[in-house]
């Protein structure tokens, strides 16, 4: 489903040239939940950002489902995101205007869903968010609010979600209670892949790996 | 969910952002329609103060135009005819004339149904020694009364104390004085008695030692039958000072061998002074419409000057607050793109917020700059009070304008934040965060 060969992502600065990602490659399975570990600044984000059609690497290929997304003009790519890919961060990026049902409807914006509202309610449900949906995100616990940034990444029922440091913000039971989330995403057949600096988080995923310097390796403990 | 929505939430999540851009878009808006109103009264007070000056003018002229019928029908020609041969000088140092002309002359003139000239007076004056009174030099003056013309006769005859009856006298002041004489008594003058008809009150002229008996007697006792040495056509027509010319010519022509002097005609010197009233309150209305079309000229100048730069700087406000906008949300932006919004939708999104704002501010402003055009428009006036209807109020074109201008400076002022928000590479944006 998700499968990445000699990715390699280079940053040109005032300072010369960084090399983000050098040489990665990956393959995820339909049902696979894969962690990626590493400490802070060793490339994850950019690898995940790479995965998630958002940013064009160097070298190297991706295929999601298939298909390379960076040889798609810049509007097909956004209609390739909507349509198979959700995405969940460490600092949520909830609008802070809209309501909790608002902004998991918020991808209805980018591809029409056929009911919305009726769709959102029932992400709404599903994460146990009923009695806050007319509530905008700082009424919200911060385990709320990443609640509410899976159940719009999941709101047109994608393929791969993409997982940036979930639980980085949360206590220990709202963690795992969005790490079992996306187990059971990758039970009902997507593809989890997520990127944590959080050794028991990576615990939950079926195989992690190691990412260091911008290479990646199967953890000691991975499989 | 859609766009609008979203934008409207927006608005109202950042309340004083947007009432400060909202702000800014009415000042600019008002300040351009308050300048148009206030030019816009202060052209129509104008117009009200000249009307109300031109009206005043107009009646003055009419005033003055009426006034000078009324002197030219009160101050027409005094003229004096007599023979040709009549030395002028010997006329005025005498006091009347040596040269005679027949009587029948005055009769001529009357039929001639000359227009111009009537109240025909044919005189013989000579002055006399009265041998009575111990030979006092007195001046005899004979007349018949006023000629009139045939076609006049049904009009009551002008007497101003000329007509003198067979057998009677008129005596001056002095004579009377002298005498001691009053209507009624008998006086002899010339070996002649005559009954005392009338005595003038004092003139302070040679009439106080004049006496007027009837022409015929007086040709009689001056050896002068059928003789005259004067006709006065008295209060002759003039048309507005023209004419005096033409008047000698017509009685020349009528009478050739005499000569026609005008005697104090205040007539052509009172039009004249008319008349310049008249040009001096046009020239005065002409001076105050210059001034008014130059305060006109200033107001607009200083218009034209405040009300753009008030929109550059509504324009330069909206421009920062955008990019303030932007920065706020960039997260947001971030998410947008990242779930497959196109960077079209996203500048859509800030375009619609600066048009929201820009509409909302463009009615405010323009009712804003009607009550500020009116209010100051005014207090700026000459004084007249110009009183606006609700339809000249609202104009639509000024409404228009208002609105295409609060429309073009909010999303102008938007245009570069919003385009660089659409640009905005959504994974720089959350590899660094939302930052």
């Amino acid at each position: 489903m998700l499968e990445a060969s000699g990715l390699t992502k280079q940053f040109s600065g005032p300072n010369g040239t960084v090399t983000a990602l050098s040489d990665v490659s990956l393959r995820a399975e339909p049902g696979e939940f894969l962690a990626v570990q590493g400490p802070s600044g060793c490339g994850k984000t950019t690898l995940m950002m790479i995965l998630g059609a958002l940013l064009r690497p160097t070298a190297g290929e991706v295929r999601i489902d298939g298909e390379d997304p960076y040889r798609l003009s810049p509007e097909a790519r956004s209609r390739f995101r909507a349509e198979r890919i959700g995405f969940v961060f460490q600092e949520f990026y909830l609008v802070p205007y809209l309501s909790v049902l608002e902004n998991i409807m918020a991808p209805s914006l980018a591809r029409p869903h056929p009911n919305p509202k009726a769709r959102a309610y029932e992400l709404i449900d599903h994460f146990q968010l009923a009695d806050r949906a007319a509530h905008v995100p700082a009424a919200l616990s911060t385990g709320e609010r990443q609640r509410v940034a899976l159940a719009r990444a999941l709101f047109h029922d994608p393929k791969l979600l993409l997982a940036d440091e979930p639980t980085g913000n949360l206590d220990a039971a709202n963690a795992e209670r969005v790490l079992s989330y996306l187990t059971a995403f990758a039970q009902s057949g997507g593809t989890v892949l997520m990127v944590t600096h959080h050794a028991d988080a990576a615990g939950y995923a079926h195989r992690a790996l190691e990412m260091a310097s911008g290479t990646l390796a199967p953890t000691a403990a991975g499989s | 969910m859609n766009i609008w929505r979203m934008t409207f939430k927006e608005i109202v999540f950042r309340k004083s952002a947007s009432l400060l851009a909202l702000a800014a878009v009415a000042v600019a808006v008002a300040a351009l329609v308050g300048s148009l109103m206030a030019l816009d009264l202060h052209q129509r007070q104008s117009e009200q103060v000249l009307e109300a000056h031109e009206e005043r003018v107009e009646s003055l002229m009419a005033e003055l135009g009426d006034e000078m019928r009324k002197a030219s029908l009160k101050l027409s020609y005094n003229l004096l005819i007599v023979p040709q041969d009549q030395n002028l000088r010997d006329w005025y140092t005498e006091g009347y004339g040596k040269q005679y002309m027949p009587e029948e002359y005055v009769d001529r003139l009357a039929s001639s149904n000359l227009m111009t000239v009537q109240h025909l007076l044919p005189t013989l004056q000579q002055r006399v020694e009265w041998p009575e009174q111990d030979g006092r030099t007195i001046l005899l003056i004979g007349t018949r009364g006023y000629v009139s013309y045939p076609d006049q006769k049904a009009k009551k005859p002008l007497d101003l104390g000329h007509m003198v009856p067979q057998g009677t006298v008129v005596l001056g002041y002095q004579l009377q004085q002298l005498l001691s004489a009053k209507e009624g008594d008998t006086v002899r003058l010339l070996g002649r008695d005559f009954a005392v008809h009338r005595c003038h009150e004092e003139r302070g002229s040679r009439d106080d030692i004049t006496a007027w008996i009837a022409l015929g007697e007086a040709q009689e006792l001056l050896g002068r039958q059928g003789q005259i040495n004067a006709i006065l056509a008295l209060k002759c027509m003039s048309c507005q000072g023209v004419g005096l010319h033409s008047v000698r010519g017509e009685v020349g022509r009528v009478l050739p061998d005499t000569q026609v002097v005008e005697m104090g005609s205040r007539v052509l010197a009172r039009y004249e002074s008319r008349a310049r009233v008249g040009e001096e309150a046009k020239a005065a209305l002409e001076q105050e419409r210059q001034h008014h079309a130059a305060m006109h000229a200033r107001r607009e100048a200083t218009a034209g000057v405040l009300s753009p730069v008030l929109i550059l700087a509504a324009a330069v406000w909206l421009a920062l607050s955008a990019f303030r906008d932007v920065r706020l949300r960039r997260g947001e932006y971030g998410i947008l793109r990242a779930i497959g919004v196109r960077s079209g939708r996203v500048l859509t999104m800030f375009l619609a917020k600066a048009a929201v704002v820009g509409l909302a501010g463009g009615v405010l402003g323009y009712a804003a700059g009607v009550l500020v055009g009116v209010y100051f428009g005014r207090g700026a006036g000459s004084g007249a009070q110009v009183l606006l209807t609700p339809a000249e109020m609202l104009r639509p074109d000024w409404a228009a304008l208002a609105l295409t201008v609060a429309l073009a400076v909010s999303i102008l002022g938007a245009w570069i934040p919003a385009m660089l928000a659409a640009r905005t590479d959504p994974a720089m944006i959350l590899r660094e965060g939302g930052r």
